[in-house]
C-alpha cells in the first residue's frame, strides 16, 4: 500500500500556454501590467510534493483564483487541495509563496489562501501561509528548503 | 616449403601473438581452393598431431584443422568429407582440452549444404552427452548455442527423431548461463524449437532454466559491439515464456506473485508478459486465478503514480478478458451438449466480468465519485476486449452513468461521467458489431451530450464542455447510431463552438481536433456546415484574436488536400471585396501563402504548380490590380504577403509555364517597375512584378528586347521613384537578374552599368548593396572591392550615407523572400556569407586600432550588421580578436548593435567563458547590469538578451568567480523585476531563480 496522503490524484488536462504573443508585446512604449495570466504562469508548473504532477495538473491552482492589483501591489492566489485533509496543503502553499517572492518586484504584498471551503483547516493553514515571521522560520529550515526547491524545479524549467 | 612443414608451422605457431600461422591457414585454404592440393590430404598431414598424446599439441592441430574449415567456401567440400569431418570431430567432443576448437571446426560445417539431418543429429547428441557446455569460457558456449541454433532452425527432422531429449538436453546446457548474449541465443532458440516439436514431457525443466531470469534486467555497457539493450532480451525472454501453453501454464503462478513487486519496470515487464501470454495460459488454471490476478492488477491501476504501470495493467485486463472470451468459442465448438456447455461458460464469463462490473457499481455510485476516472479506465478496458463483452459492459454500466448524470448537479461529477461514457464510445467505434447495443440508449445518450450555456471564466466548466463535444464528436463517427440529420447538427454544434469567439482557448484546441478527426470522414459536411460559418465569421468579425483564430482554423483545414482548393479559392474570392479590416485582410492574405507554399511542399504531383498558376496567381494579380484602379488597394504587407504566394507558385513552375505567365503579364504590370507611377497604389503593384521576374528559373527569358535598356529603366526608378516600395522592387530585380546572369564577363558589364567602385555622394547606396549582394553571392571578387569601398569612402566621403550603408551591409547577407535567394533558383555559392565575413571583417580589424571614435562606431555596427548572418564556428575562430570590439561595442547607444553584440557575446559564454574570466566582474557583468535598464538605448531585445547572458553565465562560471559580483547582480534583478515589459521579466525571473539558488 501506498503512504500517501491521496494515492491516486485525479489529473487534469493542462494548456499548452496561457497567453498568445500579442502584437504590442515587442513595442516598448506599452506598459505590461502584471497580471492573474503572468502569476498564473510563474506558479502553475509547480511540482506537487506527492507526485510528479504540476500544480495545474492536480487542478490546485486555476487562473480564476489568481487576483492581482498592479497599481497597488497586491496578489491574492487561492488554491484548492486536492481532498479535504490534505495535510500537504502548507507545503504547497509555502512553495507558491517562495516562487512569487522570487519572481515578483518587491513592492508586491503576497497572500496566500486556501479556497475557501476546501479544506477542514483552512483558517489555521492560511495563518501559517501569511505569518511573515512563520515563513521567514521555515525557509531557514534546511530540510524543507531543499523539498521547496524540489517542487520549484520544474516551476522554473 | 613442403605441405607437411606448412602444416607443422601452422601448429606451433598457432598461438604466437604474430598472424604468420593464420597467414599460412590461408595459403592452405587457398590452395585446396584452387584445386592444388585436397582437404583429405592435409587433414591426413594433421593427424599426428589430432591424435598426440600432448594435448597441447592436440588442441593446437585441432585449431588449425577447425581454421581451415572455417577459411574454406562451400565449394570445397564434398558429400563424404563433411560426414566424415563431423564423426571425426565430434568423436572428439569427450576431449574437454580440443573442444573448443572442435565446436569451431562443427560451427564451420553446420553451415554447409551437405551438412544434413543425420550429422546434425550427431553433432547434437555428442554436444548434449560430452560436452559440459557451461565449464567452458563464453565464447565456447557461444558458438554451442550457435551450433544448436542452426540444429533447431534448419534441420527439423533431426529435431523430430532424437524428440524429447533434444529439450532436456537443451535445459541442461542452458542451465547456469549468465552472459546476455548467449541468453539473446538461448532465448530465440526456445520459440523455434517449439514450433517444431512436442516439448511437454521436459517443458518443466526448460522451463525452470529461463524462467529464473525473469524479470531479466541488464545494464547495456555504452561500448557494447553486439548492442544487445535490455529491451531485446526482455522481449526475446518474453517471447520464449509465451512461445507454448506447457510453459506458459508453469509461469502463471510465479508471474503472480511478481505483480506485487516495487519497482515499475518490472510491474510492466510482469504485465507486458500476463497480456502477451494471455491467450496461452492453461485456461482453467487460468480461471480459477483469475479473481486474484484481475484484483492484483486492479490494485495497482488504482495505487500507481506511473503511467507506465497504469497503461500496461489495463493492456493485460484487455487481454485477459479477450482469452476468456476465446476459451469459451473454442470449447463450444467441440461440445456435444451444446446448451449446457453454452449455459455453464455464458456463467462462468459473467461471473468474470462481475469481478470488474461489480466494483465499478460500487464505485460510480459513491458520494465522491473519486476513483471515477480510474473505474472509467478499467471498464474501457474489458470492454475493448470483445464485442460481446463490449455489450454486457456497456449494458450494465451505461444504465448506472445516465442515473447518476440525472441525479448529480456537480460539475466535476458530470465531467467525471461523461469521460467515463466517452471511453465507452471510443471503445464502439474500434469494434465492429457493437453498435446495435447503443441503440437502446439512444435518447438516454443523446440527452448527456445536450450543450448547456457555459462560463468561459470557468475552468471546471470548459473542461465540461470539453468532454461532451468529445463526446458528441464520437457519436457522429458511430456507424448506423445517428441518423444523418443528427450527425448534421452534431456537425453543427461544434462548429457553432469553433466559431464562437467567446469559447475558451482549450476548448478550442480540442474542438478543432475534434473536427479535423472528422473531416477525413465526413469531408462534405466539413464543407457544407464548418467552412461557410468560418468564412461567414471571418467576414464580420472585429476581433483580431478571433481572427487569429479563424485563419488557424482553416489553415488546419487547408492541410487536408481534398479541402485546400474549396478553403483558397473562398479566401482569394473574400479578398475581391472590399470591407474587410486591414488585419482581417492581412491575416488572409497570410493564411493563403502559408497554404500555397505547404501544398507545393507536401505535393509532389506533376501540374500542381500550373493549376495554381489559374487557381491562385492569377486571380491575386487580378484582384490586386482591380483594386489599385477602384481607389482601394491592398495595404503594403498584405500585398507581400499574396507576392509570396505567387513567388512559390512561380518558382515551382516550369521554365515553359513561366515563360506563358510572364507573356501574359509583364505586359500589363511590367511598366511598375520601368516607369515612376505617380500614385503609391500603383506603385506599390511594383512588389508583384519582382515577385514574378525574381522567381523566375535562369533558363526562363524576359522578353524585354534591349536587356541592358530596360535594366537601365529600372535602374533610374530605384534611383529617383519617390515610393519605396518601387524603389525597392526595382533593386530586387536588379540584383536578380545580376545574380543569374551565367556569363561572368556579361554579369560585371551588367553590374559595373549599374553602379560603379567606390561610391560617390550621388550613388544610391541602397542600389550599389545590392549589387554587392548579387556578386557576393556568386563569389564574385568585385563585390569584396565594392563592399570594402563601401567601408572606407563612405564615412570619410559621405557621412551621410553611412546610416544607410551599415543596413546595407544587412542587405548584402540577410535572406530575402524571393530576391536572389535558393528558393527562386538564385545562384547562391556555397559558403559565400562566409567568404565575404573573411575578405571584409579583417579590413576592419586593421582600420580599427586607428580609426576615429565615429569611424569606429561605424565600423562596430558593421561587424554587429555581419555577425547576424555568419555561423557561429567562424566567428569563434576570431573570438580573440573580436572580444574586445565586443566589449566597446556594449559601451555604444544604438539598440540593435548593443543586440546583436549580446548576442555574439552570448556564444562567447556559452563556447569559450574562459576567455572572459579576468574581465567578468570588473566589465563584463557591470555592462550587461547597466544593458537591463529601460532606456532608448537598452531595447526590449537588449534588456532580454542581457538577461539571458546573465543567467548563462552562472551556468557557465564557478561560484567563487561569480561570488564578488552577487550582491550586485541580484540587486540588478530585483530591479529588473519590475520592468514594464512582461518579456523581460519572464526572463528575469528565470535568471533570479538561477542567481538566488547558487550555492558554493
Amino acid at each position: 500500500m501506498s503512504g500517501k496522503i491521496n494515492a491516486a490524484p485525479q489529473v487534469y488536462d493542462v494548456q499548452q500556454t496561457v497567453r498568445r504573443e500579442s502584437p504590442t508585446d515587442h513595442d516598448d512604449s506599452v506598459h505590461d501590467p502584471i497580471d492573474a495570466d503572468e502569476i498564473y504562469e510563474l506558479i502553475r508548473n509547480i511540482n506537487d510534493p506527492e507526485h510528479p504532477l504540476t500544480l495545474e495538473q492536480l487542478n490546485v491552482t486555476q487562473r480564476a483564483h489568481i487576483h492581482v492589483d498592479d497599481a497597488n501591489s497586491t496578489v491574492l492566489v487561492e488554491f484548492t487541495p486536492t481532498i479535504p485533509h490534505c495535510s500537504m496543503a502548507t507545503l504547497i502553499g509555502l512553495c507558491i509563496r517562495v516562487r512569487l517572492l522570487r519572481s515578483l518586484p518587491e513592492r508586491f504584498k503576497i497572500d496566500i489562501k486556501i479556497a475557501e471551503g476546501t479544506h477542514q483547516s483552512e483558517e489555521e493553514v492560511n495563518k501559517q501561509l501569511n505569518d511573515k515571521e512563520r515563513v521567514a522560520a521555515a525557509l531557514e529550515n534546511i530540510h524543507l528548503i531543499e523539498v521547496v526547491n524540489q517542487c520549484l524545479s520544474t516551476a522554473s524549467a | 616449403m613442403s605441405d607437411a612443414r606448412l602444416v607443422e608451422a601452422a601448429v606451433f605457431g598457432i598461438e604466437q601473438p604474430n598472424n604468420k600461422a593464420i597467414e599460412i591457414v590461408d595459403d592452405i585454404a587457398s590452395s585446396i581452393e584452387s584445386g592444388k592440393s585436397t582437404l583429405l590430404h592435409h587433414v591426413q598431414l594433421l593427424q599426428s598431431y589430432l591424435t598426440s598424446d600432448a594435448s597441447d599439441v592436440r588442441s593446437k592441430g585441432t585449431q588449425v584443422l577447425s581454421l581451415i574449415l572455417t577459411k574454406l567456401s562451400k565449394d570445397a567440400f564434398q558429400k563424404n568429407s563433411v560426414s566424415v569431418l563431423v564423426t571425426f570431430l565430434t568423436s572428439r567432443l569427450s576431449d574437454p582440452i580440443c573442444v573448443p576448437q572442435l565446436l569451431d571446426g562443427i560451427h564451420a560445417l553446420s553451415r554447409l549444404p551437405f551438412y544434413g539431418t543425420e550429422e546434425a543429429k550427431q553433432t547434437s547428441l555428442s554436444i548434449f552427452k560430452d560436452v559440459h557446455v557451461q565449464s567452458f569460457q563464453q565464447r565456447t558456449r557461444n558458438v554451442a548455442f550457435q551450433i544448436i541454433e542452426k540444429i533447431v532452425k534448419d534441420h527439423p527432422k533431426t529435431l523430430k527423431q532424437i524428440g524429447d531429449d533434444f529439450v532436456l538436453g537443451l535445459a541442461q546446457m542452458v542451465d547456469g548461463e549468465k552472459d546476455p548474449r548467449n541468453l539473446m541465443i538461448v532465448f530465440q532458440i526456445i520459440p523455434a524449437l517449439v514450433e517444431r516439436i512436442n516439448i511437454q514431457k521436459y517443458a518443466e525443466d526448460l522451463f525452470e532454466v529461463i524462467f529464473c531470469y525473469f524479470p531479466i534486467t541488464f545494464r547495456q555497457k555504452s561500448d557494447d559491439p553486439f548492442e544487445i539493450s535490455p529491451d531485446d532480451l526482455k522481449v526475446a525472454l518474453r517471447n520464449a515464456i509465451i512461445s507454448s501453453p506447457y510453459l506458459t501454464t508453469q509461469a502463471l503462478k510465479p508471474l503472480i506473485e511478481k505483480i506485487e513487486a516495487t519497482s515499475a519496470n518490472v510491474k510492466v515487464d510482469v504485465l507486458d508478459t500476463v497480456a502477451s501470454g494471455a491467450d496461452k495460459f492453461d485456461q482453467k488454471e487460468l480461471l480459477a486465478n483469475f479473481e486474484n490476478i484481475v484484483d492484483l492488477i486492479r490494485e495497482d491501476i488504482f495505487m500507481t503514480s506511473d503511467e507506465r504501470v497504469l497503461e500496461h495493467a489495463l493492456g493485460a485486463l484487455t487481454a485477459l478478458y479477450a482469452s476468456i472470451s476465446s476459451y469459451k468459442d473454442s470449447q463450444v465448438m467441440n461440445s456435444d451438449a451444446m446448451d449446457v456447455e453454452m449455459t455453464s461458460e455464458a456463467t462462468i464469463k459473467q461471473n468474470k466480468l462481475d469481478i470488474i462490473l461489480d466494483e465499478a457499481n460500487v464505485q460510480l455510485t459513491s458520494e465522491d465519485l473519486s476513483q471515477c476516472d480510474l473505474t472509467g479506465k478499467i471498464v474501457e478496458a474489458v470492454a475493448r476486449s470483445c464485442a460481446e463483452n463490449f455489450v454486457v459492459v456497456f449494458n450494465e454500466i451505461a444504465p448506472i452513468l445516465f442515473k447518476r448524470f440525472e441525479k448529480d448537479e456537480s460539475l466535476v461529477h458530470r465531467r467525471q461521467i461523461i469521460v467515463a461514457l466517452n471511453r465507452l464510445l471510443k471503445v464502439s467505434t474500434e469494434l465492429k458489431n457493437v453498435q446495435s447495443a447503443l441503440v437502446s440508449f439512444h435518447d438516454r445518450i443523446l440527452a448527456v451530450y445536450r450543450i448547456e450555456s457555459s462560463s468561459n471564466e470557468d475552468h471546471e466548466h470548459a473542461t465540461l464542455h470539453t468532454s461532451r463535444l468529445r463526446g458528441i464528436q464520437l457519436l457522429i463517427l458511430l456507424d448506423n447510431f445517428l441518423t444523418d440529420n443528427e450527425k448534421h447538427l452534431g456537425i453543427k454544434t461544434l462548429t457553432e463552438c469553433l466559431v464562437n469567439s467567446d469559447t475558451d482557448d482549450s476548448v478550442h484546441q480540442k474542438v478543432l481536433s475534434y473536427i479535423l478527426e472528422l473531416a477525413d470522414i465526413f469531408p462534405n459536411n466539413i464543407c457544407t456546415i464548418t467552412l461557410p460559418e468560418l468564412f461567414k465569421a471571418l467576414k464580420s468579425t472585429q476581433s483580431t484574436k478571433h481572427v487569429d483564430r479563424i485563419t488557424h482554423s482553416l489553415k488546419e483545414f487547408g492541410t487536408k488536400k481534398y479541402l485546400f482548393s474549396n478553403i483558397e479559392m473562398s479566401l482569394i474570392d473574400i479578398l475581391s471585396t472590399t470591407g474587410l479590416r486591414a488585419t482581417s485582410e492581412l491575416y488572409v492574405a497570410r493564411l493563403i501563402q502559408e497554404l500555397t507554399h505547404s501544398t507545393l511542399e507536401n505535393n509532389t504531383e506533376n501540374g500542381i504548380s500550373g493549376s495554381l498558376m489559374d487557381s491562385v496567381a492569377t486571380p491575386i494579380l487580378q484582384n490586386v490590380i482591380r483594386r489599385a484602379e477602384n481607389q482601394c488597394p491592398f495595404e503594403l504587407e498584405s500585398l507581400k504577403e499574396l507576392a509570396r504566394a505567387i513567388s512559390f507558385i512561380v518558382s515551382a513552375s516550369s521554365t515553359q509555364a513561366q515563360s506563358e505567365f510572364i507573356q501574359h503579364w509583364l505586359p500589363l504590370i511590367g511598366n511598375t517597375v520601368t516607369e515612376i507611377k505617380p500614385k503609391d497604389e500603383t506603385a506599390n503593384i511594383s512588389i508583384m512584378t519582382s515577385a514574378i521576374l525574381c522567381s523566375l528559373d535562369p533558363k526562363t527569358i524576359i522578353s524585354v528586347g534591349d536587356m541592358a535598356g530596360w535594366i537601365k529603366h529600372i535602374a533610374e526608378v530605384a534611383r529617383q521613384s519617390p515610393h519605396s516600395a518601387q524603389r525597392q522592387s526595382a533593386c530586387e530585380i536588379i540584383a536578380s537578374v545580376i545574380n543569374k546572369t551565367s556569363n561572368s564577363s556579361l554579369r560585371l558589364e551588367l553590374a559595373n552599368s549599374i553602379s560603379g567602385a567606390p561610391p560617390t555622394p550621388d550613388t544610391n547606396i541602397t542600389l550599389f548593396c545590392w549589387v554587392i549582394r548579387a556578386l557576393a553571392a556568386c563569389k564574385d571578387k568585385i563585390a569584396y572591392d565594392m563592399a570594402r569601398s563601401l567601408l572606407t569612402s563612405t564615412i570619410s566621403q559621405i557621412p551621410k550615407a553611412s546610416a544607410e550603408a551599415i543596413a546595407g551591409y544587412n542587405l548584402i547577407l540577410a535572406s530575402h523572400p524571393w530576391a536572389v535567394t535558393r528558393n527562386t533558383k538564385g545562384v547562391l555559392k556555397l559558403l559565400y556569407q562566409q567568404r565575404f565575413y573573411s575578405e571584409i571583417v579583417p579590413t576592419i580589424l586593421q582600420g580599427f586600432p586607428s580609426a576615429s571614435k565615429e569611424t569606429k562606431t561605424y565600423y562596430l555596427m558593421v561587424l554587429s550588421r555581419i555577425f547576424q548572418h555568419v555561423p557561429k564556428t567562424i566567428l569563434m575562430h576570431d573570438i580573440e580578436k573580436l572580444l574586445p570590439l565586443l566589449i566597446e561595442a556594449l559601451r555604444l547607444t544604438d539598440p540593435d548593435l548593443k543586440s546583436t553584440t549580446l548576442e555574439t557575446i552570448s556564444m562567447v559564454i556559452s563556447e569559450v567563458p574562459n576567455l572572459l574570466r579576468l574581465d567578468l566582474t570588473s566589465t563584463i557583468i557591470p555592462l550587461h547590469l547597466e544593458s537591463m535598464i529601460p532606456s532608448a538605448e537598452n531595447s526590449i531585445a537588449v534588456r532580454c538578451s542581457a538577461v539571458k547572458n546573465v543567467r548563462l553565465i552562472a551556468d557557465k562560471f564557478t561560484y567563487q568567480d561569480l561570488q564578488p559580483a552577487m550582491y550586485q547582480v541580484l540587486k540588478a534583478l530585483a530591479k529588473a523585476a519590475d520592468d514594464h515589459k512582461r518579456l523581460v521579466r519572464q526572463e528575469v525571473v528565470k535568471c533570479r531563480t538561477k542567481w538566488l539558488l547558487l550555492e558554493d
